[in-house]
């Protein structure tokens, strides 16, 4: 997606949990080559009930301030949806070492401005703009 | 889009209709409106027009391009009692500014050393993403210190002196700024980041006069051709963007609360005198004193590499900071609107304040003159020293431009930018570039910018700023 100032991103999956693993890896692909970070370290992030909108941007955030308070890179994302709604994700990367990886973007957030989040014929559509 | 009403050469309006409750005013030249037209950002402006005690117009300044929620360019004054604050309205990077600093060297004695300058300042200021403060990681103290106190802490601790802190608005802090209101998370990004310049379009440029126009306002600069400037461009980097993520959901809800319709959710918004519009200018001030901090920390570390790389003294050097202003930033001002004194809270995203001659918060320097507003360019071309007016008191709320503004997206630029050798294109301009990465400097390379020649020309046209001398860059650090 182009906008002037700053990347948006568009991205699907066949259902809710796939949109939100491929929205967290099109995140982190923005943020460094993927294919040099390794799956060593694993997280459990829960995210509350909420509407599908909220519950997909509160992922997102939750996995930035990783990466921005703790300088984890992440590269493999698993969503289960649990019966009674909870959302779990588990998450694998590894921190930030100047000396093997590169840094393209500093995501600064995920703005609100056209975030939509919507259930089509296919599973789920997402997109947003991140301020870089 | 509608279309715009021509009001002089340089100044076009939106009419106010449907849910605006003021008109719009874009400045600009005839070319640049028609550029302007083709992108979304006058829907922003619009937009921007609906926010409850918006005072006479939305404007927005010749660099105005298509932002989030508040186009890149614009100024929005709130009525201190009926209006509203948007955390959206200042940007996720608060207090993102310029500080222009002079030297007294001639372009002449660096000529022959830029590449090897270059290198020092890169080794000795931060630089690009992940990279570790200056001061490597701040104690509970020392944040609170520059939260509260800005530029002035910088200076106690060993960072630049007085004579900066005199040059800075607001003398480097914003009064007012608590920071009980700024959550754990931003401390947490900002306590490793002081003394940093970041990525993207933050930048620290060398560059020497190349024409000065106003000869009697240069000389209160003690500004003569050829001379050496330095431009440190950042803000308050982590902490900043995650204050601003944390009120855009405070906002929401209180737009809820306080039945505020909002045309894009990130132009959420609480009244200024609410509990929840008080903590975000409480919180936001904090980052705005980060920031001043930030550019006081840089200065310093230049002057440091300056002296090194070419083995000269302070007095030799003389660095010293010309102004410093912010580009993303809510004040509490005082303007005459309909004859009568208002206090309002100014909006500025993408845009600058530009105080005419004899305002009380300049400082005695330019008291003269009115305050300088130095406008960047791109990195290939030039860009401009100008001065504040009294007629920017009386249209603008003394607003301009705050640089040459993006045409052209960051995936498109990189695109164009494959095509070519950038280092050469740079080079052939006269221009040497030491970045962390080659993605940031196609992403910013001169074509994705206006000419700055366009903008300032439309600003001093409508008689906001006058133009006092323009500058060549000749070196860059990006991320």
């Amino acid at each position: 997606m182009n906008h002037t100032s700053d990347i948006g991103v568009e991205v699907t999956g066949e259902n809710f949990s796939k949109l939100m693993e491929n929205g967290a890896f099109a995140l982190f692909d923005l943020i460094t080559d993927l294919s040099t970070v390794d799956p060593t370290y694993q997280e459990t992030i829960n995210i509350p009930e909420e509407n599908a909108e909220d519950q997909f941007r509160t992922w997102l955030e939750k996995l930035l301030l990783l990466h921005n308070i703790d300088s984890y890179l992440l590269t493999k994302f698993e969503v289960n949806i649990n019966p009674d709604g909870k959302i779990v994700g588990n998450v694998w990367g590894e921190q930030y070492k100047a000396e093997k990886h590169t840094l393209f973007s500093e995501i600064k957030a995920i703005t609100y401005h056209q975030f939509q989040v919507i259930q089509t014929e296919q599973g789920w559509s997402a997109s947003f703009i991140l301020d870089v | 889009m509608q279309s715009l009403n021509k009001i002089t050469d340089y100044i076009w309006e939106l009419p106010k209709t449907g849910k605006m409750k003021v008109p719009g005013r874009i400045y600009a030249s005839k070319q640049l409106i028609d550029e302007i037209i083709q992108d979304p950002c006058l829907e922003q402006v619009r937009n921007v027009a609906y926010l409850p005690g918006i005072v006479k117009y939305s404007l927005a300044m010749p660099d105005i391009h298509w932002g989030y929620g508040f186009p890149i360019g614009g100024v929005a004054a709130m009525d201190f009692d009926e209006g509203v604050i948007s955390p959206g309205g200042v940007g996720y990077d608060i207090n993102c500014g310029v500080r222009m600093i002079l030297t007294d060297l001639k372009y002449d004695q660096i000529k022959d050393k830029i590449r090897p300058l270059l290198a020092q300042l890169f080794r000795d200021i931060p630089t690009g993403v992940g990279s570790k403060g200056a001061i490597p990681d701040l104690s509970k103290n020392q944040l609170h210190q520059i939260l509260t106190n800005g530029s002035e802490y910088a200076v106690k601790m060993g960072y630049g002196n007085w004579q900066d802190v005199e040059h800075i608005e607001e003398k480097g802090c914003l009064a007012g700024a608590d920071p009980s209101y700024v959550s754990e998370y931003a401390k947490q990004r900002g306590k490793k980041q002081m003394g940093t310049l970041g990525s993207g379009n933050h930048f620290l440029e060398i560059g020497y006069a190349e024409e000065i126009f106003l000869p009697k306002e240069a000389d209160v600069f003690h500004l003569e051709e050829n001379q050496v400037a330095l431009t440190i461009h950042t803000g308050s980097r982590g902490l900043g963007y995650q204050i601003c993520d944390d009120y855009l959901k405070t906002t929401q809800r209180a737009a809820e609360k306080y039945n505020i319709p909002l045309p894009d959710r990130q132009l959420a918004c609480a009244p200024i005198q609410s509990p929840e519009g008080k903590t975000y200018l409480g919180a936001m001030r904090c980052a705005a004193n980060f920031a001043f901090c930030n550019r006081q920390v840089i200065k310093h570390l230049a002057e440091e590499a300056f002296m090194k790389a070419l083995s000269i003294s302070p007095k030799e050097l003389n660095m010293r900071t010309v102004y410093d202003i912010c580009h993303n930033i809510a004040k509490i001002e005082k303007h005459t609107v309909d004859g009568k004194e208002t206090t309002v809270c100014v909006h500025r995203k993408g845009a600058t304040r530009a105080f005419g001659p004899h305002h009380p918060d300049l400082p005695l320097t330019y008291k003269s003159i009115g305050q300088p507003v130095f406008v960047p360019g791109d990195m290939g071309r030039y860009s401009y020293l100008c001065i504040g007016t009294e007629n920017a008191m009386k249209e603008t709320f003394g607003s301009s431009c705050h640089g040459a503004g993006r045409m052209m997206s960051r995936k498109k630029s990189s695109k164009v930018s494959r095509s070519m050798d950038m280092f050469a294109e740079l080079k052939s301009r006269g221009v040497e570039i030491i970045a962390r990465g080659k993605r940031t400097i196609a992403e910013e390379m001169p074509h994705a910018y206006k000419d700055v020649a366009n903008v300032v020309n439309s600003m001093e046209g409508a008689g906001i700023v006058k133009n006092v001398a323009k500058f060549k860059p000749v070196g860059v650090i990006k991320g």
